[in-house]
């Protein structure tokens, strides 16, 4: 019985997440795909042509697995972190709270929010795509399973983010100053193999390089390293960073007095 | 026996910078009761609802709704409450039904059964038609409306009010009195906590003043109004008097030629001091209370705590 409550609770606040980003759809989710096709106008094409082949494909499909991993990743990092410091802001985080839900539950409905607008997102970045890339699909599980893995990491860190924010500025420090900036690192525009030392050792600590790679893996065939290693490696770093979450939500940190 | 609805046993709760918010607090209320709690500003009304309702957590003591420990036992204890902030706290983006739904769901409503209570709770706040509108466009009253419609979806047994009619308009505030009346006539245990005095006194069978994190007077409020030392009458006299009448044991002054004012004491009658006012030539056509009697309580209880602090202090 209690189940069935909590399941209609997740569906309730899934919807209420999905709803959020769909109300301003122009805002949460063209940016990703004005940004994709420029990139691949001005770099994949223009650019592109000049630099030749990388891996044995052309430059704009080896960019596009990047671009489409950091679409999911940045989407479903922000959604969640602004979702979640405006329901504390606007104090409709109390909704939740006074209900009878486990914490658990609540970071669940808040993470689903942002694996759904990740996904979504990443989706029509690659439809985007079709007319100027050979968009192939060479490994669908590996595809799928690391685009998963990667929103749900990525909303899990944008709750914590949304969940320790002081002011808007703080809600978007970490996407910009951290996160794109890894991703850019991680082999999003060149192969990791060809850059000098210490550029090559310093990428190997970078972890969204191994999501870079694990994603191309599944769309193009060619990566550094077997895509299962990727794969495990994030569903572990997931359950740390959901653990956490799950602990701050629980303790009531920032969230009550 | 059957437990209390709320029950409360040495709740302190003291926050950062040293600020009290309640001081060793005990608290029972029975199940069914309108219960008021009554204080000043930062009495710590909002403090206990908040511990109620697990937004503030308590320092020590213990605490239980409809008999679960909401420390121990949070989601059956919530499951059972249904809960009107003091603030506005809800997406004023998203439309009114919406918000209704959305709590119906959090409190494990089929989705079904929560378009159904929806309808019937917004119905009986009056905001039926407003459904499908945002919640931006509503008055502050129908926002305040609102939140009673979100708290009652899950059909609670125990339904705390923070301040719910603050800034609504006469016609409002009455309309949810007698909601909340028909509410508790239907077994639905009340917490409210109000600055309006008359609200409390017309709505309540009992209540706790609250002061600096204490309880300072608590019971039944016709008992605890009966305790009054003393109320001030205001007269209306039907012929001008041009001298105020002298009466042994009574102070009387005279506002204008018209209205003669008169404390009067514990354990005197009315007709009494009608008759005394009769003797002397005075007739009354008219008499009304200058504050309303649970305002002169409060006043008096917490006058009398300020004046005890200041002689523990000398």
């Amino acid at each position: 019985m209690r189940l069935a409550a909590y399941g209609f609770a997740y569906r309730g606040m899934v919807i209420k997440q999905v709803r959020r980003f769909l109300r301003a759809w122009v805002q949460n989710l063209l940016p990703s795909v004005v940004t994709t096709v420029l990139f691949l106008v001005i770099f994949g094409h223009l650019v592109g042509r000049e630099l030749g082949t990388m891996r044995g494909v052309d430059y704009a499909d080896f960019i596009l697995p990047g671009l489409i991993i950091l679409a999911v990743a940045t989407n479903a990092y922000s959604n969640v972190t602004l979702a979640f410091y405006g329901a504390r802001l606007q104090r409709h985080i109390e909704e939740l709270l006074v209900a009878p839900l486990p914490a658990w539950l609540i970071v669940a409905g808040f993470a689903t929010g942002g694996v759904i607008r990740g996904l979504l997102a990443g989706a029509l970045v690659a439809l985007v795509a079709i007319p100027f890339t050979n968009l192939q699909l060479h490994h669908l599980a590996a595809t799928l399973g690391i685009a998963l893995v990667s929103a749900t990491l990525f909303a899990l860190a944008g709750l914590l983010n949304g969940l320790y924010a002081r002011s808007f500025d703080h809600t978007s420090v970490v996407a910009t100053f951290v996160l794109t900036p890894l991703i850019y690192l991680g082999g999003l525009f060149y192969p990791v193999e060809r850059m000098p030392e210490p550029w090559q050792s310093l990428a190997a600590l970078n972890p969204l390089y191994y999501m870079v790679e694990g994603f191309r893996y599944g769309l193009l065939g060619t990566g550094s390293f077997a895509w299962a290693t990727t794969f495990w490696v994030l569903v572990g770093t997931t359950l740390v960073v959901g653990g956490v979450a799950w602990a701050l939500v629980a303790r009531g940190v920032r969230i009550r007095s | 026996m059957m437990a209390p609805a709320i029950a409360l046993q040495s709740v302190a709760k003291r926050y950062a910078g040293g600020r009290v918010g309640l001081a060793d607090v005990d608290l029972e209320v029975p199940a069914g009761r309108f219960f008021g709690l009554l204080g000043p500003n930062g009495a710590g009304k909002t403090t206990l609802v908040g511990l109620l309702t697990t937004l503030v957590r308590a320092d020590r003591g213990s605490i239980r709704v409809c008999g679960f420990d909401v420390a121990t036992q949070a989601v059956a204890a919530k499951a059972c409450m249904g809960v009107v902030p003091q603030e506005i706290n809800f997406n004023s983006f998203e439309p009114v039904g919406e918000i209704v739904e959305a709590q119906a769901a959090y409190y494990g409503l089929s989705p079904r059964r929560a378009r159904e209570r929806t309808g019937q709770v917004l119905e009986q706040v009056g905001l039926a038609d407003r459904r499908g509108q945002s919640a931006w466009g509503l008055s502050g009253g129908m926002k305040r409306r609102l939140m009673i419609a979100r708290a009652l979806v899950h059909r609670p047994h125990v339904l705390l009010l923070d301040e719910p009619t603050a800034g609504v308009d006469l016609e409002g505030r009455h309309t949810t009195w007698e909601l909340l009346r028909a509410l508790n006539a239907d077994g639905v245990t009340i917490l409210l906590t109000t600055h309006y005095l008359e609200e409390a006194e017309a709505l309540c069978d009992s209540l706790a003043i609250l002061d600096q994190g204490e309880i300072v007077a608590r019971g039944e409020t016709g008992e605890l109004l009966h305790g009054l030392n003393v109320q001030t009458l205001v007269l209306e006299l039907s012929a001008p008097l041009d001298a105020c009448p002298e009466l042994e044991g009574l102070a009387i002054r005279r506002v204008d030629r018209w209205t003669l004012e008169i404390d009067l004491p514990q354990g005197m009658e009315v007709n009494a001091l009608f008759e005394r006012l009769g003797a002397c030539g005075v007739q009354v056509a008219g008499l009304r209370n200058k504050r309303n009697r649970l305002e002169s309580l409060f006043l008096q209880r917490i006058a009398e705590r300020a004046s005890a602090s200041r002689g523990a202090g000398t």
